[in-house]
């Protein structure tokens, strides 16, 4: 039995919730829109032993029969908080029921995509990368700074050829960045700015379920492909094979950083060399099982149903 | 050099810049990534490097650092509704913070893995796997949303329970009448968390391979202090706190605070961690900085 939480506004979620009715899966769907309100959940921790049930309307779920989870948390904004008094108080509710969850999937022996440990280091970018480093991956010429003669120098060295991204977890796209919005950026000194050297070359989108990979070349003329239709770029995809020690590497990197299920961005050079940029803890896999009809979710789905 | 990063972990500030420089050691202090200190991190395949520069012209290379303590960082919000500008900047400032914890050369007390930087506070149940590798009981606890249930928990452990909310480090004993009440309304809005909490509570604070109690301790607790250090070498922590209480004849660990406050401590035992956390900088003997994750 495989557990999903999330909401079905989020179109990844829902996007797995068909694939796993489309194959007859044996699931139950967790809905963060509306939990607790009508949930009954009940668990123990008792002389170091962890047993428990969750119960909703329609069906009630001991958690010893889970062969796997598949758990993608609702932003608080889109829960329902009609008796959370204000933002801040729902915020507060919100984190402490997923707390809640996340110490039961912590209590579970079966995979769970993904627990917080993992998810976590997805706040800090330049943390990623330095797990990424001593792989076979290749890392960007890459500066975080609040210091704009450093990013000015940095921008020289790279004769101008830099993106800006953000460094926490809070996505403002990949841009490519002027000499002139530098010291704009750094006017206050009181938030740095990553800047990295562009790496000229095709973007690979590799999805990690366990130990299988799913390799996606991402084929446009955009400098983050995620916004192109946004801007008229053209964006193709299609399936791609990567060397036998890159797809190594990539899974060990998804192990090293406490994953199950990632999404690796990489950027293959004109040279043949690998970049890689970063560790998505919550992929948007659909977006790319849709273009390429690439089995990413019947990975997924066979992942989460193989355990004991 | 010691680095001390944070803000102090203790109502005394100076405890432990104090013990650096009564030992004759240069202390650099920062509480917090302000813009009159300057950061670079640079990091490439081949390698990496960081430097400080502060407005009174003073510059360090990571090099320099012989050691560095780390308190209370920052926190990073990742639970607001709306990020505003505020709240991204400190975002943004505590990722780059956190990265360079993991860039410095030197020896890190403690060099905190992702899980511990967003919230005010691990839940115990997120150590539990890590507990049972060590062989420590956890106190007996029960999470729901249904009324009856817990009131069948509070039962079953003789009525000393304490309600322990997973995101605070707070918690209330449940006794009266009035309580219970409470305590189904917070049920209606989230599973609440009671922990079977036996009196007296005792705290360890684990320095390496060395365990300090607040108060004295019966026997049965003195012989867990080879799982305490254990715990804090598989959590990757070389500075812990833990409270234990013992039910059943069994001691069992009921709160764990991988940013000791020290406040149960009296001065003296205060001195005498801040004087071994010390000693663990600079011969280089701590836990290392695993790079595998605790949960």
């Amino acid at each position: 039995m495989i557990l999903v939480c999330g909401g079905l506004q989020d179109q990844v979620t829902r996007f797995f919730c068909d694939r796993l009715e489309a194959h007859g899966a044996s699931f139950r769907f967790l809905d963060q829109e509306i939990y607790p309100t009508t949930y009954q959940l009940r668990c123990h921790w008792q002389s170091n032993c962890f047993s428990g049930t969750l119960e909703s309307k329609d069906w009630r779920l001991g958690f010893e029969t889970l062969s796997g989870v598949y758990v993608r948390h609702l932003p608080s904004s889109q829960r329902n908080s009609e008796r959370l008094g204000g933002a801040e108080e729902a915020c507060g509710v919100h984190a402490e029921n997923d707390l809640g969850l996340e110490s039961i999937f912590a209590a579970l022996s079966c995979p769970v995509a993904n627990r917080i440990g993992g998810v976590v280091s997805n706040v800090s970018k330049p943390y990623q990368t330095l797990q990424i480093r001593g792989s076979s991956l290749r890392i960007p010429s890459t500066i975080v700074t609040n210091e704009a003669l450093e990013a000015e120098e940095f921008y020289e060295l790279c004769a101008g050829r830099v993106v800006r991204k953000s460094v926490s977890g809070i996505s403002t796209g990949t841009r490519l960045t002027s000499r002139q919005e530098i010291p704009q950026l750094l006017a206050e000194g009181e938030s740095p700015v990553q800047l990295q050297e562009l790496v000229a070359g095709t973007d690979i989108r590799v999805h990690v379920i366990g130990e299988e990979i799913f390799a996606t070349r991402i084929l446009s003329k955009a400098v983050d492909y995620r916004f192109a239709e946004q801007e008229g770029v053209e964006v193709r995809m299609e399936a791609t094979i990567l060397p036998s020690e890159v797809a190594r590497d990539c899974v060990r990197t998804t192990k090293r950083l406490g994953l199950a299920f990632s999404g690796i961005d990489l950027r293959e050079s004109r040279e043949g060399q690998f970049y890689a940029f970063e560790v998505n803890p919550s992929p948007g896999f659909s977006f790319y099982e849709r273009a390429t009809g690439q089995g990413i979710s019947t990975a997924l789905m066979e992942f989460l149903s193989a355990f004991p | 050099m010691f680095l001390v990063l944070g803000e102090p972990i203790t109502g005394d500030s100076e405890l432990l810049p104090a013990s650096f420089r009564n030992r004759g050691h240069e202390v650099l202090i920062i509480p917090d990534l302000t813009p009159k200190t300057k950061f670079v991190l640079r990091i490439s395949t081949s390698a990496t490097s960081c430097e400080l520069h502060l407005d009174d012209g003073r510059s360090f290379s990571d090099k320099q650092f012989d050691g560095a303590v780390v308190q209370k960082p920052p926190r990073i919000r990742s639970d607001l509704p709306n990020i505003g500008q505020e709240e991204y900047a400190r975002s943004e400032k505590n990722a780059a913070l956190f990265a360079w914890l993991w860039n410095l050369k030197c020896p890190v007390v403690n060099r905190y893995p992702p899980i511990f930087w967003s919230s005010t506070r691990v839940p115990l149940p997120f150590f539990r796997q890590v507990l049972s590798q060590c062989k420590l009981d956890v106190a007996d606890t029960a999470l729901s949303n249904a009324s009856s249930e817990l009131r069948r928990f509070a039962s079953n452990v003789g009525g000393q329970i304490r309600y322990t909310p997973l995101s605070s480090a707070k918690s209330y004993p449940i006794e009266t009448a009035n309580d219970w009440v409470g305590l189904s309304k917070m049920a209606e809005l989230c599973p609440v968390n009671l922990m079977q909490v036996v009196p007296p509570i005792y705290t360890a604070c684990v320095v390496g391979d060395t365990v300090y109690w607040n108060q004295a301790v019966p026997p049965v607790l003195t012989d867990l202090e080879g799982s305490l250090v254990r715990l804090a070498i598989v959590a990757r922590l070389s500075f812990m706190e833990i409270q234990l209480l013992v039910a059943k004849d069994t001691p069992r660990v009921c709160s764990i605070e991988a940013f000791p406050s020290l406040a149960k401590f009296d001065s003296g035992t205060r001195e005498l961690i801040a004087d071994a956390l010390l000693r663990m900088l600079v011969t280089g003997k701590l836990t290392s900085g695993a790079r595998k994750p605790l949960v």
